[in-house]
């Protein structure tokens, strides 16, 4: 029933030519926004949580520069440098998380304030963006860990091919 | 019922077909990318609970997790396991009911997608919080202690 009712009133049957006859009125010009209340009270929950995210992953982005450095000054030649190297890389993932967490979180906000759609575009990159910035070191990692019990079960594990 | 008595009774009750993605039709895709990426993390971040527990459970008893003086207490890892736990659930179902809700065209499935999103961001502001708080403790505790607990670390592995 409802599947048929939001064919019915589809935003193509809206623009379709059938219903500019004189006796219906321009639907869409009737129409109040581009989002529901539902969708509008969501969106600027999202936003606002999805800002505060951002702002803390900033935080967390200098927090963790700070880290690194004290560990590399406490390590030094015990693998400091690949304190460094590892370190650097989880900075460069916080900062570009929280880049789009911000990023999505304010447009997000804006575009159900303003009810603007091309904002809501914006910040449906974000989130695409925000998603694939946490998911392809998790698949990178998932791949390495699966190798090593892969090779564990093998080959006895890694240290199989020390000697 | 005419097509024009449903519009108008639906017009009055703010409803907005297809919304949001009647002005923004690219971004449908990206949703949809998005929630395919939201379920392949929540899985990873499932598997990982499970290594994580074996893994922390094995530390605490080796006593490696009281590496200085920076110790977590139990409390810790019952703490952080909770959250990812909830990471993992509220992004699978906001993965779930946005493709589905998106695929179907069905904007109720999708609107209870945004509220498993809004969850997420909530626990990522509690994490993120409590982590920034035990970063910080560990940063601004006695350095002398944790010097001399990764030197008896160091020789112990010489």
């Amino acid at each position: 029933m409802e599947d048929q009712f939001n064919r019915e009133i589809s935003s193509s049957d809206l623009n379709s030519d059938q219903f500019e006859s004189a006796d219906f009125a321009a639907p869409s010009a009737k129409l109040p926004g581009y989002l529901s209340d539902q969708q509008k009270y969501h969106f600027s929950e999202i936003g606002k949580w999805a800002t505060y995210s951002g702002i803390l992953l900033y935080a967390m982005t200098a927090l963790s520069v700070f880290g690194i450095y004290k560990t590399y000054i406490l390590l030094g030649n015990f693998g400091g440098t690949w304190i460094i190297v590892i370190g650097g890389i989880a900075v460069v993932l916080y900062f570009f998380m929280a880049f789009s967490a911000h990023k999505f979180g304010t447009n997000l906000t804006r575009s159900s304030v303003d009810d603007d759609p091309d904002r809501f575009y914006v910040a449906s990159n974000h989130l695409l963006a925000f998603f694939q910035i946490l998911g392809i070191p998790l698949m990178i990692i998932v791949v390495i860990y699966g190798l090593i019990i892969c090779f564990a079960v093998l080959f006895g594990g890694l240290g199989a091919f020390m000697n | 019922m005419q097509f024009e008595d449903h519009l108008d009774a639906d017009i009055h009750n703010n409803f907005v077909p297809n919304a949001p993605f009647n002005k923004a039709e690219g971004a449908k895709e990206k949703w949809i990318n998005a929630g395919w990426w939201a379920k392949f993390i929540a899985i990873s971040i499932g598997v990982f609970l499970v290594l994580g527990c074996l893994f922390f459970v094995n530390i605490s008893i080796s006593g490696l997790s009281r590496f200085g003086n920076t110790r977590m207490p139990i409390i810790g890892w019952i703490l952080a396991l909770g959250l990812l736990g909830f990471w993992s659930r509220e992004l699978w179902i906001f993965g779930n009911d946005v493709r589905a809700g998106i695929k179907r065209n069905d904007m109720a499935t999708f609107n209870k997608g945004l509220g498993h999103l809004k969850n997420y961001f909530l626990i990522l502001v509690i994490s993120l919080v409590l982590s920034m708080i035990y970063q910080f403790y560990s940063l601004v505790q006695n350095p002398q202690a944790q010097n001399q607990r990764l030197q008896e670390i160091l020789e112990s592995q010489q």
